[in-house]
């Protein structure tokens, strides 16, 4: 793999890129995920007080 | 036994902290172009006296430290460290050229915090400052988040092969690739991809909340860096409390989350491994621990019945967290708010998700989930050896890109930085309180800063004492580099007195 002066041409190719945007897709539901269990916490604790 | 550096030694150091001093010039023509844009002809003037600077010592440098042989690891270790410094030094021009700064001491704060990332920050009148020096404030974040070395890597050092210890030096010890300079590109992808996405999502946010279009695309990039960067500078005094929006704040936490990742994570969950990202012993660890404080806090602030609503609650509770957790330092609520309202148990859960922070190899500061993880791990293995049979042979293993096996080694790695953490917090609490501040501000702020955070209880203003100042740029400092480079850079300076030839 030959790097060029910016961004290395091997990591930059068309086919990459579903993968690479299925990984932040990933990234940002675990993510989700920590604020809804973040948000039921705030609603339980409104429940209870 | 030590031995003296010989004059090689200052030579090959010499150069590569110069080499990385000239990127700091390339980087402050962003900063100049912006200022030219606006038509903001003085600070065109501070940028061009501080580029002149830049090539000055960088150029002098190299003219003077020529050699042609390449780092070693003690080499690589003194540059990450010295290169910090010498680029804080010399970074600080713009801010005390703009006149915004109480000294020059407070504008290397503001450059030292902004390079590791802390987000404290002492520059006065910051709602009027100009684009071009708010461009440089988070563009040196950025940079600062990227990690200086690994700009230069990408752009200076053209795959010399000790580049690698001033990348380990520099606290990312993780190659994602085998060259480690392609892996400074897969780092600079990756950002670059969030940056594209992220900053568009917050300035389309921006437009929607009535901001004019270059307003709404400044704010949305430099709120980006600032969140990515796990920096926490935004281009108002009251962070990202100005912006009153639901939107801007979902899009600011996933963000500063995701800028908290491992950049090995990153890239295993970008190069097909999706299964990484709830295996992996950071995020695991991160998970846990996030949700347990949000837990504390939100229980306490309701009780306290400090909030109207459940929204409310989640939007102050899970921002403020998630800001102290990644170690970013943004926040929707005033300084003061944490002492007047949130009170001793609001205030440690932010001070313990602070002291923990976030991800190795990524932007983030603090002791990292790694070493959380590990050391709960050899808690684990102990108390399973104590109720097995007595010869019987117990393992643990976490999971980070692939199963590692525990070894009293990485147990003992994880012990000694974690202890170096939790002492440079409580010295620095220790100095807090010896300079006159209540006992939960000096914690929630010493912390802050040695973690790298910026989350401010009010401590830090321009009007805190000068050695107090000091302290805290010495903390981030030591904070942002593990130790480890820092430790060897004392050695060279003792080894310079009281070395052997």
């Amino acid at each position: 793999m030959r790097g060029g002066r910016s961004l290395d041409r091997g990591l930059t190719r068309r086919e990459l890129w579903p993968q690479y945007l299925g990984g932040l897709v990933t990234e940002v539901v675990y993510i989700a995920v920590l604020g809804a269990i973040a948000f039921g916490v705030a609603v339980l604790a409104g429940v209870v007080f | 036994m030590l031995l003296r550096p010989r004059r090689e030694d200052h030579l090959v150091i010499g150069k590569y902290t110069g080499k990385i001093v000239i990127g700091i010039g390339f980087l402050m023509v962003v900063p100049l172009l912006t200022s030219i844009a606006f038509g903001e002809w003085d600070t065109v003037v501070d940028f061009v006296i501080s580029i002149s600077l830049c090539m000055a010592f960088g150029y002098g440098t190299q003219a003077v430290c020529r050699t042609d042989r390449d780092l070693g690891w003690s080499h690589g270790l003194v540059v990450a460290s010295s290169s910090w410094l010498v680029a804080t030094a010399i970074g600080a021009m713009p801010h005390w050229l703009s006149g915004h700064m109480g000294s020059y001491l407070d504008a290397m704060f503001d450059v030292m915090s902004g390079y590791t990332t802390t987000g404290l920050y002492l520059m006065q009148d910051l709602d009027h400052i100009a684009h071009g020096l708010n461009m440089w404030r988070h563009l040196l974040t950025f940079a600062g988040g990227q990690g200086i070395v690994v700009i230069a890597l990408t752009f200076l050092f053209k795959g010399a092969a000790g580049a690698y210890t001033v990348y380990v030096g520099e606290g990312k010890d993780e190659r994602l690739l085998p060259n480690v300079v392609q892996t400074a590109r897969a780092i600079w992808l990756v950002s670059l991809v969030w940056l594209a996405i992220g900053a568009a999502a917050l300035a389309i946010a921006g437009l929607a909340l009535g901001q004019d279009p270059v307003r709404a695309v400044l704010h949305g990039l430099w709120v980006y860096m600032g969140a990515w960067s796990t920096g926490g500078f935004a281009p108002q005094s009251y962070n990202t409390l100005y912006y009153h929006s639901l939107a801007y704040e979902l899009i600011a936490i996933v963000v500063m989350i995701a800028g908290s990742f491992n950049f090995a994570l990153h890239w295993a969950v970008w190069t097909g491994n999706r299964r990484e990202i709830r295996r992996n012993v950071e995020t695991v660890s991160f998970a846990i621990t996030l949700t347990l404080l949000v837990l504390i806090a939100t229980f306490a602030l309701a009780k306290a019945g400090v909030y109207s609503d459940a929204m409310v609650l989640f939007r102050k509770v899970f921002y403020q967290l998630a800001s102290g957790h990644t170690t970013t330092g943004f926040s929707t609520i005033y300084s003061r708010a944490f002492v007047t309202q949130w009170g001793p148990i609001g205030m440690l859960a932010t001070t313990i998700a602070m002291a923990i922070g976030a991800s190795a190899c990524s932007t983030a500061g603090g002791i990292k989930g790694i070493r959380v993880g590990v050391i709960a791990k050899a808690f684990l293995q102990d108390i399973r050896k104590w109720v097995s049979p007595e010869h019987a042979l117990i393992t643990e293993r976490y999971h980070h890109i692939r199963d590692i096996t525990l070894s009293d080694g990485l147990v003992r790695s994880a012990m000694t930085i974690t202890i170096a953490y939790v002492l440079l917090y409580a010295l620095m609490t220790l100095a807090g309180v010896l300079y006159g501040y209540d006992f939960a501000d000096a914690v929630f702020e010493g912390v802050s800063a040695a973690s790298n955070t910026g989350l401010s209880c009010g401590v830090t203003s321009p009007s805190m004492p000068e050695g107090l100042k000091a302290l805290y740029i010495f903390a981030m400092w030591l904070g942002r580099l593990e130790f480890m480079s820092v430790f060897v850079l004392g050695g060279y300076a003792v080894s310079l007195v009281r070395g052997r030839r």
